[in-house]
């Protein structure tokens, strides 16, 4: 009753509840589907200490984690939580607190996604820009196919390129091939 | 999804992409407010195929029915992809090749890398139309007379029907992100003429591979 009040009240401010779960095994499988914001637990349900609920999770650390209190519950043990939401707060005391929190959380996010390339990554690509093709490139670098498709996929994520003529146009213009090949 | 009983400028306002189809078809305009099916029919045009096309161009999610397949005139299909490939080829791309040209006079020493990056993707996108015209598109024929032929060109174009588009935009890749000082005029007209005909190429490949290749399938079945 109270997680439909909570799911109506972020609703109205603007957030939507991508998954609601009541135990620990089906939350674990979600956070294998779903990209979450932020974790919202009842403090009275966790039976053991949180950080060891947190690392049964694949959850990323930089996810914050909310309490979520009803009554009266002891200050510290509510300490571990990133912030603590009481069910009579009113929608606007909600909102300012959740841009607060997932404003900094998706900042932080932003400035740490990483275009630069890997050595391997480098490896790959000139490789790629020679004209290897992928089970050639495994052969070479004594990895797996499957290591080598991953390393492209990042390749063409970092550098907005999908194609093998245009990847080898990045590598020059990079600075990556020698002169004489 | 239209249907024959759309005006046709009904859906060339909703997608303008649309009138690339006219010329294309061969017909003319100043059709006033005639339905899809009344302009075919002035036009001498097999209304079927051309509303195919211009559902495939209007709807991203238009699935060609069997039905539509069955009636599939293919002389007016090939007809249709062989001025498409000319008119890329003679008019589109020359036209972008312009921009980049001034694109690469102010790129410096980097201008030679863009210059040979663009001249070997008309010499691959000449390939590419030349096999359909001259291979791809005869075997289909013959197979559509009950013909017995080497599958082989079916094969090899159902495994690598190369995708023409992904070398344009890695192009706009290129030139905005890597090449710092370039001339911002020039490269945004070559951007806004590769985002168009990319949309283009990207409806004439769905035609080539969700029409011409099931077709292939039903009649062999
Ligand atoms: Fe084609
Ligand atoms: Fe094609």
């Amino acid at each position: 009753m109270f997680r439909d009040g909570l799911k109506a009240m972020f609703c109205r401010i603007g957030y939507n509840v991508v998954a609601e779960y009541s135990d620990v095994e089906a939350l674990s499988h979600m956070f294998e589907r779903v990209q979450a914001d932020v974790l919202i637990i009842n403090p009275e349900l966790v039976t053991m200490p949180l950080h060891e609920l947190l690392k049964k999770l694949p959850m990323d650390s930089t996810v914050p984690v909310f309490a979520l209190v009803y009554q009266y519950f002891p200050p510290e043990r509510l300490a571990v939580y990133d912030a603590v939401i009481d069910c009579r707060m009113s929608d606007e005391t909600l909102g300012q607190m959740l841009d607060e929190q997932l404003g900094q959380t998706n900042k932080q996010k932003v400035n740490t996604e990483n275009y630069e390339l890997t050595d391997r990554e480098k490896d790959v690509l000139i490789l790629v820009a020679k004209g290897f093709m992928s089970k050639e490139i495994a052969d070479k670098l004594n990895i797996s196919v499957h290591t080598v498709i991953s390393h492209r996929k990042n390749i063409t994520r970092k550098t907005g390129i999908k194609s093998v003529a245009g990847l080898a146009v990045y590598a020059m213009l990079n600075n990556l091939m020698d002169n004489n090949e | 999804m239209y249907s024959l009983n759309n005006r046709l400028i009904d859906i060339i306002s909703a997608s303008p992409a649309v009138v690339l189809l006219l010329s294309r078809f061969g017909i003319s305009l100043g059709f006033g407010n005639a339905t899809i099916d009344e302009v075919c029919h002035k036009n001498n045009v097999p209304a079927d195929l051309f509303l195919m096309i211009s559902n495939i161009y209007a709807d991203d999610h238009y699935r060609v029915s069997k039905d539509t397949l069955k009636r599939v005139n293919l002389e007016v299909l090939f007809c249709y992809l062989r001025r498409s490939h000319d008119f890329y080829i003679n008019d589109r791309l020359p036209h972008i090749q312009r921009h980049l040209d001034k694109v690469a006079a102010s790129a410096a020493e980097k201008g030679d890398v863009l210059r040979k990056y663009f001249q070997n993707f008309l010499q691959q996108a000449a390939r590419h139309f030349r096999a359909e015209e001259q291979k791809l598109f005869p075997v289909i024929e013959q197979m559509a007379r009950g013909e017995n032929v080497d599958t082989q060109v079916i094969v090899s174009f159902e495994e690598h029907h190369d995708r023409l588009d992904e070398q344009l935009s890695d192009l706009t890749q290129l030139v905005f992100k890597y090449i710092p000082g370039v001339d911002a005029e020039f490269s945004t007209e070559m951007l806004f003429d590769i985002v168009v005909l990319n949309h283009d190429l990207q409806k004439h490949a769905i035609i080539e591979e969700r029409v011409l290749l099931p077709y292939i399938k039903m009649i062999t079945r």
